[in-house]
């Protein structure tokens, strides 16, 4: 497993990561982790224009802002 | 709100993420047995019904909005917390709860259900959406969910009714089965810290050892400031909550996450080797969102969809409106063939049935409205296309979360507002609720409808865009434009703040329940006449008494108008309404539209005697254009007049509902009555601006 930590935000669509924290505002992250950004989680993007994108949690599509997608820390995993 | 019924009948209420299928299930369990509250539409409203079952017993049950947790950060969990938490002022504790389970996605749907177990609450869990599951390449072990949570689970397909039948007898025998017990762990330190906490709030707070677990966790856990709880909590329990955290942050724990996270561990410890996923597989919903979600393409698609929506609103619903209108019609002259002449045939006929049937004839309108909202809803596109307005949303100070209130609000105002429940953002959800109102909803389509059909002319322009429709789509515009100005304003001053993140679930595309959505539209239809049937058909009496009381023999119809009650009221406040072009009659429409705006048309109605013209719309063109206004010499309804009009019901508030709702979802005066009062202005200004301008013009 690499130690490249980087933020979802700069993922591209196809890739998966597994999300290692968030650093978004305590509100926001409990809604996210009510959705599934849960430490050791894997993510994967289906979807990302810059500015918004969506990802796959399990079966669960999720769309966030760039805002947030900034602040949610993840490690890339090769398939 | 109406009390569930104090009856010895056990109750359970059903509880789910949000899109796990509950109002499908809901409806299928209760059937017809159902007590609906104000507003139906999408699942935000309170839904009572019965399961009768075949030996006689039955079974309440109470459909609670969708929720991912019990953390009671938006106004919809916190109703759902509170119920379960026995907090709630109006509805007791349930008996039991019926857990649904989104099988595409268990692990975290399992989130609540643990909360849920927490409470110690007899449980079942209705696995719903298993096809979709096999389809996604998951397979469930269900026999070992089971005997892992000590609960039953019972797998259905809720749009085809598989396994519903299985869970309706279930639910009779379940009522046996007894309280869980919590099986999630925490680390030792943050274990003795709860206890501690909660034995506290036990004794302080005199809470049940239910109450004070999810408290206890709910203090320790919060991002918020503890000073919000200093009226709900002595300060001997506060302070003892700061203690703790400066334990936790000595002990490196993080407060925020720990408890979530053990909750999570515990729940993946459950479902390893149960839930078994095939490596990814490419789904329709991937494919479709590829398309309706490109910037050029999904662009597209939305305008054409909401565009198609708004057509099929004016071109489908023009047969059954002929129907009522020849329905009205003959009711009329039956009456008149039944009843000797005199003031009572002239009350049923004049004042009843003239004033209720001219607000009937637009139910075809409102229905096909909510027919295709529904299908937007049920197909998953309404999700979609609030992401897809997110970022115009945005240039307001919005998040794409604003949309879907806003677009229900073309609907009705007030599961518009309900909807807003949905935003994180306070502020955010503030500037939606007051803005919402502006969208043109379909209270005053009837408005609209018969002013443009009376006084626009029907003229092509260019050979293809009609006249006619081209006012209906201004006022829509004007509607939405002035909405979005005055998001932009508020959000510039005192709602200032930059909208922070937004997150949306995309459910996955599904063919729509046309069952569900026809449910819905049969809700909407009752709701509608019970309203045009009590006090639509109380105020067109008053009406028609006050405009033909006193009675002086021997006079014109005009000049007995003109000195009756209403027109005296008409003449007293015309003054007021003169700079904006109106006349008495006009005046007269207004105040009544401030009890409910389609009065508009049943006072036109009364006043213009149409009951006994062929058509409301053709009696009504050929009444306003052969009247003259005394004052200034030109006809009453000159086109000029009629924009004004428009224009003025565009932008005012008149609807007690959206008031009433305001006042609840706000819990403050201030904002209703700020919102009344500077839509009321806008109005009042905006239409003053725009007749004086077009006296130049015209």
């Amino acid at each position: 497993m690499s130690n490249n930590v980087i933020p979802l935000s700069h993922l591209s669509v196809g890739s998966s990561a597994m999300i290692i924290r968030s650093e978004v505002p305590p509100e926001l992250r409990q809604r996210l982790t009510e959705l599934g950004f849960t430490p050791n989680a894997a993510v994967s993007i289906v979807f990302n224009s810059g500015k918004r994108l969506i990802c796959k949690l399990q079966s669960a599509r999720i769309g966030i802002d760039q805002s947030l997608a900034d602040n949610i820390m993840v490690t890339p995993l090769s398939e | 709100m109406d009390r569930i019924e104090q009856s010895t009948s056990k109750y359970f209420t059903l509880v789910g993420n949000p899109n796990c299928g509950k109002t499908t299930i809901f409806n299928f369990l209760t059937g017809l047995h159902q007590k609906v509250g104000n507003y139906p539409g999408v699942t935000v409203e309170r839904k009572e019904g019965k399961i009768l079952y075949e030996d006689d017993s039955e079974l309440t049950i109470l459909d609670l909005p969708g929720t991912y947790s019990l953390s009671a950060n938006s106004p919809d969990e916190k109703i759902v917390s509170d119920i379960l938490l026995g907090k709630h002022p109006t509805v007791p504790k349930p008996d039991g709860v019926v857990c649904i389970v989104d099988a595409t996605n268990v692990e975290r749907s399992l989130y609540l259900v643990s909360q849920i177990i927490d409470l110690r609450y007899p449980i079942i869990i209705i696995l719903n959406m298993i096809d979709v599951a096999e389809r996604y390449g998951i397979h469930i072990n269900i026999s070992a969910l089971e005997d892992r949570l000590g609960v039953r689970v019972i797998p259905t397909n809720a749009k085809k009714e598989q396994g519903l039948e299985e869970a309706r007898q279930a639910l009779k025998t379940s009522l046996r089965i007894y309280p869980l017990v919590r099986q999630w762990k925490l680390p030792q330190i943050a274990q003795e810290k709860l206890n501690e906490l909660a034995t506290m709030l036990i004794n302080y707070a005199h809470l049940t050892e239910e109450q004070a677990f999810h408290e206890a966790i709910t203090l320790l856990s919060t991002h918020r400031s503890l000073d919000l709880y200093s009226s709900t909590y002595d300060k001997i329990i506060l302070e003892r909550v700061a203690q703790d955290y400066e334990y936790f942050a000595s002990q490196e724990i993080d407060r925020y996450s720990v408890f979530v996270q053990s909750r999570i561990e515990w729940i993946r410890t459950l479902c390893k080797g149960i839930i078994h996923r095939e490596s990814k597989r490419h789904t329709v919903t991937d494919s479709l969102d590829k398309v309706l979600l490109h910037p050029i393409s999904g662009g597209i698609i939305f305008v054409l969809v909401i565009a198609g929506t708004f057509f099929a609103v004016f071109s489908w619903a023009t047969y059954p409106m002929e129907l009522i209108e020849s329905g009205v019609h003959w009711l009329s002259s039956f009456f008149e063939s039944i009843i000797p002449p005199g003031s009572f045939r002239n009350l049923v006929i004049d004042g009843a049935v003239a004033g209720t049937g001219a607000v009937i004839l637009f139910l075809p309108q409102i229905l096909v409205l909510f027919f295709f909202l529904g299908i937007l809803e049920e197909s998953g596109y309404m999700a979609r296309a609030a992401f897809l307005m997110d970022r115009v949303m945005n240039r307001v100070g919005l998040s794409g979360k604003a949309f879907i209130p806003l677009l229900s609000s073309f609907a009705c105002a007030v599961p518009g507002i309900m909807a807003t429940r949905t935003i994180e953002n306070r502020r955010d959800r503030l500037v939606t609720i007051l803005v919402a109102p502006l969208m043109s909803c379909s209270s005053r389509l009837p408005i609209y409808t018969l002013i443009i059909a009376a006084t626009i002319p029907p003229l092509f322009i260019g050979g293809i865009f009609n006249l006619q429709a081209i006012v209906m789509v201004a006022l829509y515009f004007i509607g939405i434009l002035a909405a979005l100005g005055a998001a932009l304003l508020f959000k510039s001053t005192f709602a200032k703040g930059k909208s922070t993140g937004f997150i949306i679930e995309l459910p996955p595309y599904s063919i729509p329940s046309i069952k569900n959505i026809l449910y819905q539209m049969w809700e909407r239809t009752l709701l509608f006449l019970k309203r045009a049937g009590t006090i639509i058909l109380f105020a067109s009496i008053v009406l028609w008494y006050l405009e033909s009381h006193p009675v002086q023999p021997n006079v014109s119809p005009g000049e007995q108008l003109a000195n009756s009650y209403l027109g005296k009221a008409g003449y007293a406040i015309e003054p007021v309404l003169r700079p904006l072009g109106f006349n008495w009659k006009i005046g007269v429409g207004i105040l009544s539209s401030f009890f409910q705006r389609e009065l508009f048309v049943s006072t036109m109605s009364t006043l213009y005697n149409l009951e006994n013209s062929g058509s409301l719309v053709d009696g009504f063109r050929e009444r306003v254009t052969q009247e003259i206004d005394p004052l200034p010499g030109k006809p009453t309804f000159s086109l000029l007049t009629a924009l004004c009009v428009l224009l003025f019901y565009v932008l005012a508030l008149q609807c007690i509902s959206t008031i009433v709702v305001v006042q609840r979802e706000t819990n403050s005066w201030k904002i209703p009555i700020f919102q009344f009062c500077y839509m009321n202005i806008l109005a009042y200004v905006a239409t003053f601006l725009f007749y004086r301008v077009g006296l130049l013009i015209f």
